[in-house]
């Protein structure tokens, strides 16, 4: 029994089974190892998408909330100037009242109230421009302006500033800048905010222009012997509600705002503000602008494109909302694409304007007082005359499905994408 | 039990027998198979019993000399097969009071379904570990060979007494083990 070639043959034979056994072993765990590495993969990939999609609800919410803030503040600044308006305008009829009738103290009281509402104003414009430019609304008139006449009258309105506190100004052109595709308001504003900015930290001193033309686009460069600034102060220089220190607002006045402002409009046109300082050196802001860049790159809307003057050949739309800076807005769209437009005030002045003018389409706010879009909607739809027209509801209610089967033909959430709504136009018109 | 124990067993009665008694052996147990162990799979603990009678009977010698005699191979070949374990150890007290804490556990990681015993553990001094041995498999004699193999491998000759705490059943056995 104890043949060593059969002893040997067993081993083999053994050995064989083992390794089989061990290579069947080995596969099950290799497929068992795949298998989990699969399902861990999955269940990471699952965990990514979750992650993401609650990172993309949460930044939806954050945009929207920034969004629903800036119109707000946008609302309120405009809702503000309505009773400032009348203090200012009541306040100088009484001034001149009390100038003719030679009462020197109530002239004196009503100039400050006046100084002050002027303050105000310009806080709630600033505040105004700030929220429009941060919710991306800010808009860009582009013209042929004259810039040498813009410099000029820039000059003489701030001249008075400068020299209110003993300052000298050197105002020096480097030949003439001649004309410019830019967009006025903007440039001018700018040029006044740095210049003022530049006589407020200044006594005794002096503020200094040098505009120049040359390849490379416009540089207007405001330099003052004024108190200047730390790196610290430097680099807090354009956020919003910031001056050099707390006690700097009350000595020197300003909303802190200007600045910022600034940078942001010098960003709209393509350009920049740079700054060289030094404390107890001065300042020296820098503003560029390019020139070919700015206008090509920038949308060009046209300036008031109000119902008759602008070209009408798509046609004419009638834009009801009770929101004057969004009538303003989709009419500036509108009409670069080409349309004529009405606008109403609210939906009675709607409903009117559609039947005596039956416009080639409709663009419906849903949010108003008194008659709501969705009541001038179904007003529209009963009457035979204008019920083919087609309507647009425009509203940052997500109500689509609710829009259309009252009878709207699409639906454009605000605030408007100038894409969605051409393209909208387009395929009902077309 | 995991298929290693096995190979091993029967490497060392190739080793120290034959290959003829490996064979032997095998034809004696009587398994449902013809022997075929792979060091990757897993067995009923019971065949390593009928192979171990089963030496003992053609060997001629008691099975508890042969399963000590196993421990003591089956340490050397642990230190071939798991390094990791050894690094940074010098005492052979320091290792053997770790093997339920650290080594089993991480044996148990590799292989899930590994049937270990349990260790208690007492460092009653330095030079002194008492482990108490707790196992249905009733192994005790496996785990002295490998005490004895540990001490070896470091170079340390151990003295090694036990008891059985169990009533002479041989599932709960303390050591106590001095170094010198
Ligand atoms: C590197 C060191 C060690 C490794 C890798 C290791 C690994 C293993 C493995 C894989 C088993 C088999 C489990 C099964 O069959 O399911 C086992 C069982 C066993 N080990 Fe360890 N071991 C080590 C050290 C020790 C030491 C030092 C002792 C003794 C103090 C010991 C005592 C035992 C005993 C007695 C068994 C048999 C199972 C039982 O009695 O229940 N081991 N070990």
């Amino acid at each position: 029994m104890t043949n060593p070639e059969e002893v040997y043959k067993r081993a083999l034979e053994r050995e064989r089974l083992a390794r089989k056994e061990a290579e069947r072993l080995l596969e099950q765990k290799s497929r068992e190892l795949y298998d989990f590495h699969e399902s861990q993969k999955r269940e990471l990939e699952r965990l990514v998408d979750e992650r993401t999609r609650e990172l993309s609800v949460a930044r939806d919410q954050a945009i929207e909330a920034s969004r629903a803030k800036s119109q707000f503040l946008a609302k309120m600044s405009h809702e503000l100037r309505t009773p400032l308006n009348a203090i200012l305008g009541y306040s100088e009829m009484l001034e001149e009242d009390a100038k003719d009738a030679g009462r020197a103290r109530d002239v004196d009281d009503l100039r400050k109230i006046q100084v002050a509402g002027k303050h105000l104003l310009s806080l709630i414009n600033d505040v105004l421009d700030l929220s429009k430019i941060e919710a991306g609304q800010m808009a860009l008139y582009l013209e042929e302006v004259d810039l040498d006449a813009l410099v000029r009258e820039v000059v003489a309105t701030v001249r008075p500033i400068v020299e209110k506190n003993r300052n000298a100004f050197d105002v020096q052109l480097t030949g003439e800048l001649g004309v410019a595709r830019t967009d006025v308001t903007k440039v001018r504003q700018t040029l006044f905010n740095l210049l003022s900015n530049a006589a407020k930290f200044t006594e005794g001193g002096t503020v200094s222009l040098q505009a120049s033309r040359d390849r490379l686009g416009l540089r207007f460069s405001v330099r003052d012997t004024g108190i200047g600034m730390t790196e610290e102060q430097k680099a807090q220089l354009f956020q919003p509600f910031r001056q050099a220190e707390p006690s700097t607002a009350r000595r020197y006045g300003g909303t802190g705002l200007g600045l910022a402002i600034s940078q942001r409009f010098a960003e709209l046109l393509g350009g920049a503000i740079e700054v060289k300082t030094a404390p107890g050196a001065g300042s020296t802001f820098t503003l560029h602008l390019p020139l070919s860049e700015a206008a090509s790159e920038a949308p060009a809307p046209q300036r008031g494109a109000s119902g008759s003057e602008a070209p009408s050949h798509r046609g004419l739309v009638l834009i009801i909302d009770d929101d004057e800076a969004a009538r303003e807005l989709l009419g500036r769209i509108l009409a670069d694409e080409g349309y004529a437009v009405a606008f109403a005030r609210d939906g009675q002045q709607g409903i009117e304007l559609a039947r005596s003018l039956k416009p080639r389409a409709i663009t419906l706010d849903v949010v108003m007082p008194k008659v709501d879009g969705w009541s001038v909607l179904s007003s529209l739809k009963a009457e035979p005359e204008v019920s083919a027209i087609p309507v647009i509801v425009v509203s940052v209610l997500g109500e689509r499905s609710l829009a259309m089967s009252v009878g709207a033909c699409d639906y454009v959430t605000k605030p408007v994408d100038r894409a969605d709504l051409a393209r909208v136009l387009r395929t009902h018109l077309e | 039990m995991k298929g290693v124990v096995f190979t091993e067993f029967l490497e060392m009665v190739e080793d120290r027998f034959s290959l003829t008694m490996v064979d032997e052996v095998i034809e004696r147990a009587a398994l449902s198979h013809g022997g075929q162990y792979t060091a990757v799979g897993t067995y009923p603990p019971e065949e390593m019993l009928a192979l171990l009678s089963a030496l003992a009977e053609i060997s001629r010698s008691p099975a508890p000399a042969l399963l000590h005699m196993f421990g003591e191979h089956l340490f050397g070949r642990f230190v071939v097969g798991y390094p990791a374990f050894f690094a940074g150890v010098t005492d052979p007290l320091d290792f053997l009071e770790k093997v339920d804490s650290y080594i089993h556990v991480e044996v148990r990681k590799l292989y899930p379904d590994a049937e270990l015993p349990r260790f208690d553990a007492e460092r009653t001094s330095p030079k002194e570990l008492k482990l108490t041995y707790q196992s249905p498999r009733r192994l005790s004699d496996l785990a002295f060979g490998l005490i004895v193999g540990c001490g070896k491998h470091f170079g340390a000759p151990l003295d090694v007494s036990r008891e059985d705490l169990s009533g002479g059943s041989g599932e709960i056995v303390r050591f106590t083990i001095t170094r010198p």
